[in-house]
């Protein structure tokens, strides 16, 4: 109310009416930015980080799917490697590749329980547990 | 030449423009660094045209731009925290960087960068090193407390620790093979629906009209591949900032 009263005073000082305009339509903008920022607030609660990760359909299987795979094959490359390197055939293999499988397990599991559906959280809590919020 | 026209794999063979060796390492420049260099400069061009106004009020250009430092700030600030903010940059290199190779991808007659995995793999390979050096300095040997959940009782660690490990040690494959495997397949699947379409209109006669279905299909997976190709640099991306996460606050 009053910010108008010396905005027009500023414009007038200036002694240009394309400036007292602009600043006119500065404001208008403000505010609308103001009441679209509300909306996209209230919004943003509403979805509450739901959104990190897509969550349709085909991505999550082909995500868990991949995750599962993955961690079999690291875990059996360790085990042949390992076995090359020691000369242990095949009994590393063997037992790496359980541990892949589990890891693999562990990896989709974890995907399932935190919020975002993503790879590599911890099991209790959501993704994020920041000092800040 | 005909032949390779109804290959789908064709569009991902790598030509060299200008051979390059040092030291017995092909060091080649080919189509792959043609449409890196591209997908950079187009990042570039982008950006610093969009910017160069740097007006209170954004035009359109600048608005896109500064969408897309709003979008990726706020994914950095949401999963690694305000910490992580000191990778913004990199992230957002990464980011712009997947998504215009794989948006270059889309162009007819153009290489898709994305779906070789050396180059996603690449990448991934510094994310990780990054999350381990970055990690390891600034938590030191607590770093490793990641390999142990807390939780777990003492007797559990000589099973949990090698399962941990090789879970971390499939981050940056799982990283790399996502990409690839769904730009991969994307391409390859477009290519033999629009190699049905020519190989069911060269019947000729009445028959011709059946390469409607395929022409269909394919035009809906132009559209998919669009998502998916936007999709794919989001993950990429929003992973990237989950993982430094984990160097910057290792004991969750």
């Amino acid at each position: 109310m009053t910010d108008r009263k010396s905005s027009r005073k500023f414009g007038d000082f200036s002694s240009r009416d394309s400036f007292s305009d602009e600043h006119e339509d500065l404001k208008r903008l403000g505010k609308r930015l103001r009441e679209a920022r509300k909306g996209e607030a209230a919004e943003e609660e509403h979805r509450q980080r739901a959104d990190s990760l897509p969550n349709n359909g085909l991505g999550v299987a082909l995500r868990i799917g991949i995750e599962l795979v993955v961690a079999v094959f690291v875990g059996a490359g360790i085990g042949f490697f390992l076995d090359r390197w020691l000369g242990t055939q095949p009994w590393l293999l063997l037992v790496f590749f359980m541990l892949g499988t589990a890891a693999g397990f562990m990896n989709v599991i974890r995907m399932a329980q935190s919020e975002t559906l993503s790879p590599g959280n911890k099991l209790d809590g959501p993704a994020v547990d920041d000092e800040d919020d | 030449m005909a032949e390779n026209a109804n290959d789908p794999m064709h569009q991902f063979v790598i030509n060299k423009i200008a051979d390059f060796q040092i030291g017995g390492l092909d060091l080649s420049f080919t189509n792959s660094s043609l449409w890196m260099v591209a997908a950079v400069a187009t990042v570039s061009l982008f950006m610093m045209s969009a910017m160069s106004g740097r007006a209170l009020i954004p035009g359109r250009m600048q608005s896109v731009a500064e969408l897309c430092y709003e979008f990726i700030s706020n994914m950095v600030r949401d999963n690694a925290g305000t910490e992580g903010m000191k990778f913004f940059p990199f992230v957002f290199t990464v980011f712009t960087f997947v998504l215009s190779c794989n948006m270059l991808g889309m162009i007819p007659y153009s290489f898709t960068v994305t779906s070789h995995i050396i180059v996603t793999f690449a990448l991934a390979a510094v994310i990780i090193t990054i999350v381990l050096v970055y990690g390891l300095l600034r938590n030191g040997f607590k770093f490793f407390g990641l390999f142990l959940p807390s939780g777990v009782p003492w007797w559990m660690a000589p099973i949990m620790v090698p399962i941990e490990v090789i879970s971390f040690l499939s981050r940056p494959i799982s990283l790399s093979v996502r990409l690839f495997a769904n730009m991969l397949a994307g391409h390859t699947v477009l290519k033999v629906f629009a190699g049905f379409v020519v190989s069911i209109g060269s019947v000729g006669g009445l028959a011709m009209l059946g390469a409607i279905v395929p022409l269909a299909m394919a035009t809906a997976l132009i559209g998919l591949e669009f998502l998916v190709a936007f999709l794919q640099a989001f993950i990429f991306s929003i992973l990237t900032c989950i993982y430094l996460n984990d160097a910057i606050h290792p004991s969750h």
